[in-house]
């Protein structure tokens, strides 16, 4: 039967399991888009942006553990997706971009809205395709999805000519694929799974270092059960948090620049570091020559371009996290490390890094505190990027895998809204909590407008401080408090979300947050709370860049006092 | 560690933009290729896969950094398999 290749692209995406896409029409893609009707399994969500479509198929496969779906046509339509491409590829999300381009006979001609999209984001996909032949199409696909979902899982853009959409060809599906270059090794070797096992054996003061890679292997019951065996505390990398309970006796929380000061100090201390599906980010080792200067390092990941990329490694396993653990397992023995984890707990004591200070103030941690209250710790929290990310990090406590969705590696600010979109779309009965800042909100703000029209229950929580607020903690600790750009006017979110029909309440006391976060969980459809907390709330503790854990700073005893008046700009007074 | 000389031979499908992806891994991590040579499609031993395509490069840099370059470059979907052939006497 011949079909057209519009059609071939529905076929495929509805044999690849495909249910929900989020996108947005133009020239080039008007004919897929004419086809999607025919389809009536495939439900194409109409978003404002593209950036917002890319981010929000990325949060959703994160909430799903589906891979995501996104359309944008030619040129701008192509270039708006970058940035979430970007963000799914250094995060390592199945998502799958489908571009219009112009006609095959005018690629290469600056044709009106033509841009070499496979081109430019050649660096920031896992692999990219420009489709010449229709004939070539369904094969593709194929690729395209076994290469989104396998292995290290990562962004592919699938860049289609206009009449490659309309021209017809036979059809059939294949069921297997052929790439020669694509082999990812899933089981560890034995000789090195066996020369880890007797690392971890012999170890007085293990630490396991535990990252996303656990997340998307699903390794959470191998993680827990060589924790326990061997009594090795855990600690997580940002993307790793919920891959092991928060409120586990062994965990330790997040590591690195605005990690708890006794996870760092347990990595600063181990003698045998097991860093599982993670990739020594310079924001997790701070400066790389003083990172766990005690420890034999043993690293599994399924990229071997991982291995000895950022630090020395002594005992690499590439392989899958899941089928490397159980192989492990079965060669470490039960041990005691009650006096190398009674030390931990000391550091624990000694420095509390997560308590809340007692304060009249709104402080944002507060905030979180109190949404992971509500949630019962049980929401999908989507954060943006920057101080509000770090506080729920912090302060929310995950104890289930994937309810952290989190720009991590490139951190883009925007990333919160749109992701906590296609976060709800994929699970509609779960409550999703956007947490983001005013910066970063403003970024994505038109995405309100797709909230409204799904009636996507996404509950919203803006950590107003009228700052970009990171930037201009940087500011005051490292530059004499030069707040240069980082004041920032904001719109009436309150008035932004009524305009949107969106209900929304404003928070200015710390006695009013309970009762605004009860009213948003209780209520049916979309909500947003506008809380102005304390302006110059900085985030602690932190690693300077390029510093070490010796010289990490913590929540001084007195805050700093304010060294502005910080007087809120307001559009109304500039 | 000091530069030396490498010759990295690589087994590619034959398909347009590798070289593209592969001299951006270089370009990224800023090394300068000294030569590129591009030999013709070859078949494997039995036969059985047409349409592979050596490429043979030459450049300097530390060994180590051209380990972690040499994994990038079989990171790529198109990339077969990447050697590092380099010998005493290239210099």
């Amino acid at each position: 039967m011949k079909l057209t290749g519009a059609q071939i692209l529905c076929e495929g995406l509805v044999k690849e399991g495909v249910d929900i896409i989020f996108g947005f029409p133009g020239g080039a893609v008007i004919p897929l888009y004419d086809t999607l009707p025919q389809y009536p399994q495939l439900r194409h969500i109409l978003v404002r942006h593209e950036q917002g479509a890319a981010h929000a198929a990325d949060g959703y496969a994160r909430a799903t553990g589906k891979v995501g779906v996104c359309f944008a046509t030619s040129g701008p339509g192509a270039t708006n997706l970058v940035t979430g491409i970007a963000n799914a590829f250094l995060d390592s999300v199945p998502v799958i971009a489908v571009t219009g381009q112009v006609r095959r006979d005018f690629i290469g001609r600056d044709a009106f809205q033509e841009t070499d999209i496979t081109g430019i984001t050649l660096p920031v996909t896992k692999h990219n395709y420009l489709v010449m032949d229709v004939n070539d199409l369904a094969v593709v696909i194929k690729q395209a999805f076994h290469l989104a979902r396998t292995g290290r899982p990562g962004p592919i853009l699938i860049d289609i000519p206009r009449d490659v959409f309309l021209e017809q060809a036979d059809f059939s599906y294949p069921d297997r694929v052929d790439l020669p270059g694509y082999r990812p090794t899933l089981q560890g070797h034995p000789a090195q799974i066996k020369k880890a096992a007797k690392m971890i054996n012999e170890a007085r003061h293990p630490v396991i270092i535990a990252g996303r890679g656990v997340n998307i292997s699903k390794a959470y019951g191998e993680l827990k059960h060589l924790a326990e065996m061997a009594q090795i505390p855990v600690v997580t990398t940002l993307l790793g948090i919920g891959c092991f309970p928060e409120e586990h006796a062994l965990s330790y929380g997040m590591v690195g620049m605005h990690g708890m000061v006794y996870a760092n100090y347990a990595i600063e201390n181990a003698d045998v570091l097991i860093a599982i599906g993670m990739r020594f980010d310079d924001r997790v080792t701070g400066k790389i020559s003083a990172f766990a200067p005690h420890a034999h390092i043993v690293h599994i990941d399924i990229d071997p371009a991982e291995i000895g990329k950022n630090v020395r490694v002594d005992v690499p396993i590439v392989g899958d996290v899941k089928m490397v653990l159980q192989a492990l397992n079965k060669q470490i023995a039960p041990v005691d490390h009650l006096d190398w984890i009674g030390q931990v707990d000391d550091w624990r004591r000694e420095h509390p890094s997560i308590d809340i200070r007692d304060d009249d103030g709104l402080l944002p941690q507060y905030v979180v505190r109190q949404i992971y209250e509500i949630t019962k710790g049980q929401a999908i929290i989507v954060t943006g990027v920057g101080q509000h990310q770090m506080w729920a990090a912090q302060h929310y406590w995950f104890n289930k895998p994937n309810t952290l969705i989190s720009s991590g590696g490139l951190g883009a600010m925007g990333f919160g809204l749109p992701a906590a979109f296609g976060a709800q779309i994929g699970c509609p009965d779960a409550p999703v909590w956007c947490i983001d800042g005013d910066g970063g909100f403003q970024m994505t703000i038109q995405e309100l407008g797709s909230i409204a029209q799904e009636q996507a229950p996404v509950k919203i929580a803006i950590i107003n401080n009228g700052y970009l607020g990171m930037v201009r903690q940087w500011q005051q600790l490292f530059y004499k408090g030069r707040y240069v750009a980082t004041p920032i006017s904001c719109p009436d979110f309150v008035k932004v979300a009524e305009g949107y029909c969106i209900s929304a309440l404003r928070v200015k006391h710390k006695e009013e947050v309970i009762p605004a976060i009860e009213q948003a969980m209780a209520y049916q459809g979309p909500f947003l709370i506008d809380f102005m907390v304390e302006p110059e709330e900085n985030v602690y503790p932190m690693i300077p860049p390029g510093a070490t854990v010796a010289e990490s700073i913590e929540e001084p005893k007195q805050p700093i006092k304010a060294i502005s008046d910080s007087k809120r700009l307001k559009v109304s007074n500039i | 560690m000091a530069p030396t000389k490498h010759i990295l031979l690589a087994l590619v499908e034959d398909k347009p933009g590798v070289l593209n992806r592969m001299s951006n891994v270089f370009r990224r991590r800023g090394f300068n290729i000294h030569s590129v040579n591009v030999l013709e499609t070859i078949e494997t031993e039995d036969g059985s896969r047409p349409g592979l395509t050596r490429v043979a490069i030459v450049v300097s840099g530390s060994a180590v950094i051209l380990g972690q370059v040499r994994k990038q470059l079989e990171k790529i979907i198109d990339v077969v398999k990447v050697l590092d052939i380099t010998t005493e006497d290239v210099a």
